[in-house]
């Protein structure tokens, strides 16, 4: 039973992650209806940003997160207005070849800039490893879980609550009536990407200490796909619950069948999700027939 | 008599295959040129250089076959794929189990890779009844992974982290060894599946799948079969890329399941995009280019670093990186700037000419 709560635990920090990453998925898609693929190696671009910002700035570990979400934001909004602004109203395929293109690009500068050696962050995380009634957790690991539910209540209340938030929902609701009630469509897109992409950010910066920092981060972001598809593609508490149920099952899977089980476990609830529910748990039901 | 364009006036003529006699021309003067490129390479001194040119030219011929398959699936009928390179992992796949572990013969081995891929596609096709579009591109991706999963617990049950084995094919007392022997069976792979699309989009099943993609209620009030339309094409398009993976696991002689890797896949959606969705010489254009772009680049920065040494930082092992730059950028550029892709700029280049010089 230890061994099954520590495994759920470790599963529920990795499920925070992939919530971080999936939160960004459903911003983007909610608002543009583009599905991103770049979003892995924007988390690997942030995780990156924070290593370099932390290393030549010598700066506490919060003020250099904060910088390197700031400057993140500040890439993703430019990636908006340079890249996918001219791909407005193409055929979905092209748009999403795009941000296939964006992502080999990002991991290419990543990788031209920083080369493919691992490395590891100056500020750790403090990482004690606490026994609770028998079972293990890691201070990481906990630290991490909070986190990352402090950020998605922030940013419910932020969308609930904003004026911005508000904005966002009536684009993301319709489009066209957003529009013309005076809401700059084009404004609302940037910001999307930007809070993706700060969102990328803090989930590398997590993955990264999870792990180690090299271009893997990346390939971890397309795991958050199956996660984004359970929870419904333009579902905000989905892509938590689709976070969550992902990073336990991984963890659940590789510590009881073998370690590389891993991306099995969390593609086959894909493809079991879509001939069940395409829609995801939580996701808005499209009816299409022929 | 003034030709402003190639317009056909008659039914057989706009159904023929070659339809006008200068590209009969061009088509011969290409093929000629494909039989005698490996000879017309000397043995000298130069050997090794010449041998990465065939070997070069067997690799684009295997993203030509490849490439035309996966353009009947995505860019005829629109259903979109990254599960290329799960299916040439099947393919490999069964050409291990078949040739190695049953003892079939090559000739024997390659069809029933086809048609382990013509089931398998069928089966990975029905959830496109289901689910479309993006969900779709979810669900090959999803394939992808778990195919990759599967060959990896094979591959480690039957031989091991070095990867699956494979002997040089033996047809009929002729041993396939070399690159430029390989390069004839490539040639005629790329040329039959060539021949292959382009009479089925001649025939009723081939237009019917081009129907569904452009309207697929449209298509079924016409009396097309939808469902079977969609599985039909990915049956195909997946018995051709297995049957290119059970050549390519000969070829390579030892495969391990990182020779199939998303990115794979990703390259040869690449290929169709850049050369233009919905045709043939579209996606020879594109495998093409995406094959032979790496080594342009290079030579390119390697004589331009001649002049400028500065540019020396991009040969070697950083050369790889810049390439991938370069690649990404290509896409990102093409999709932006140019939909239609190669096949669309091919087809301004001879309207320019054909009604210069009046061009409007």
């Amino acid at each position: 039973v230890t061994t099954f709560i520590q495994l759920v635990f470790s599963g529920l920090a990795l499920g925070s992650v992939y919530t971080m990453v999936a939160l960004g998925f459903v911003l983007i898609y909610k608002a543009t209806e583009i599905l991103n693929f770049a979003q892995g190696n924007l988390m690997l671009m942030g995780a990156y940003l924070a290593l370099t910002i932390l290393t030549q700035f010598h700066v506490p570990l919060v003020v250099g997160l904060g910088l390197a979400v700031f400057v993140a934001a500040v890439i993703g909004s430019a990636v908006h207005f340079v890249v996918m602004r001219p791909m407005l109203g193409k055929p979905l395929f092209s748009v999403v070849m795009v941000t296939l293109g964006l992502s080999i690009l990002i991991q290419a500068i990543v990788q031209l800039l920083y080369g493919s050696v691992d490395r590891v962050y100056p500020v750790q995380v403090p990482n004690r490893i606490l026994t609770i009634a028998g079972a293990r957790f890691s201070q990481l690991e906990l630290t991490i879980i909070i986190t990352v539910a402090v950020l998605v209540v922030l940013f419910a209340l932020f969308f609930r609550y904003s004026k911005l938030g508000l904005l966002m929902r009536a684009t993301a609701e319709d489009q066209e009536v957003a529009v013309m009630m005076g809401v700059s469509a084009d404004m609302i897109f940037s910001v999307s990407w930007a809070i993706a992409a700060g969102m990328a950010t803090v989930a590398g910066v997590f993955m990264a200490n999870l792990s180690q920092v090299n271009l893997g981060i990346g390939d971890i972001g397309l795991r958050a796909f199956p996660a984004v598809v359970v929870g419904g593609l333009e579902s905000i508490p989905g892509a938590l619950i689709g976070g969550v149920i992902i990073g336990v099952a991984e963890s659940l899977g590789a510590g009881y069948i073998n370690g590389s089980a891993r991306d099995v476990i969390a593609f086959t609830i894909l493809l079991i999700i879509l001939m069940i529910r395409p829609f995801g748990l939580l996701g808005q039901r499209t009816i299409i027939r022929v | 008599m003034i030709r402003a364009l190639a317009y056909q006036t008659s039914y057989r003529g706009d159904m023929r295959l070659v339809k006008t006699w200068v590209m009969r021309v061009w088509l011969f003067v290409i093929f000629a040129f494909a039989l005698v490129f490996p000879i017309s390479l000397n043995d000298g001194e130069t050997q090794l250089a010449d041998g990465f040119q065939v070997y070069l030219a067997c690799t684009a011929l295997v993203a030509i076959t490849g490439a035309v398959a996966l353009n009947l699936l995505t860019g005829y009928t629109g259903q979109i794929s990254l599960g290329n390179a799960a299916f040439l992992a099947i393919g490999a796949l069964a050409a291990h189990v078949f040739g190695i572990r049953f003892h079939l013969p090559f000739v024997v081995v390659v069809p029933l890779a086809m048609v382990t891929g013509l089931v398998v596609g069928a089966v990975v096709g029905l959830p496109s009844l289901r689910v479309r579009g993006l969900y779709l591109l979810l669900a090959t991706m999803a394939l992808h992974f778990i195919v990759n999963y599967v060959f990896l617990q094979y591959q480690l049950a039957a031989a091991g982290v070095s990867g699956l084995q494979f002997p040089h094919p033996n047809i009929a007392g002729f041993v396939l060894k070399a690159d430029r022997q390989w390069y004839y069976l490539f040639l005629a792979a790329a040329v039959g599946t060539c021949l292959f699309v382009k009479n089925l989009t001649r025939h009723a099943e081939g237009r019917a799948l081009v129907a569904v993609r452009d309207q697929d209620v449209a298509a079924m009030i016409l009396g097309v079969n939808v469902a079977r339309s969609k599985v039909v094409a990915f049956a195909v398009s997946s018995g051709i890329i297995c049957a290119l993976g059970a050549l390519l696991a000969y070829w390579q002689g030892n495969v391990t399941n990182e020779n199939f890797p998303l990115s794979l896949a990703i390259d040869y959606t690449v290929m169709i995009i850049i050369g233009g969705l919905g045709s043939v010489t579209g996606a020879i254009l594109g495998a093409l280019f995406v094959t032979l772009l790496p080594t342009v680049i290079q030579q390119f920065v390697q004589g331009a670093a001649n002049t400028l040494p500065a540019l020396s930082a991009f040969t070697g092992a950083k050369g790889a990186i810049f390439n991938t730059i370069v690649y990404g950028l290509l896409i990102i550029l093409f999709l932006i700037l140019k939909p239609a892709g190669l096949a669309g700029i091919w087809a301004d280049i001879k309207r320019f000419f054909t009604r210069w010089p009046y061009s409007y």
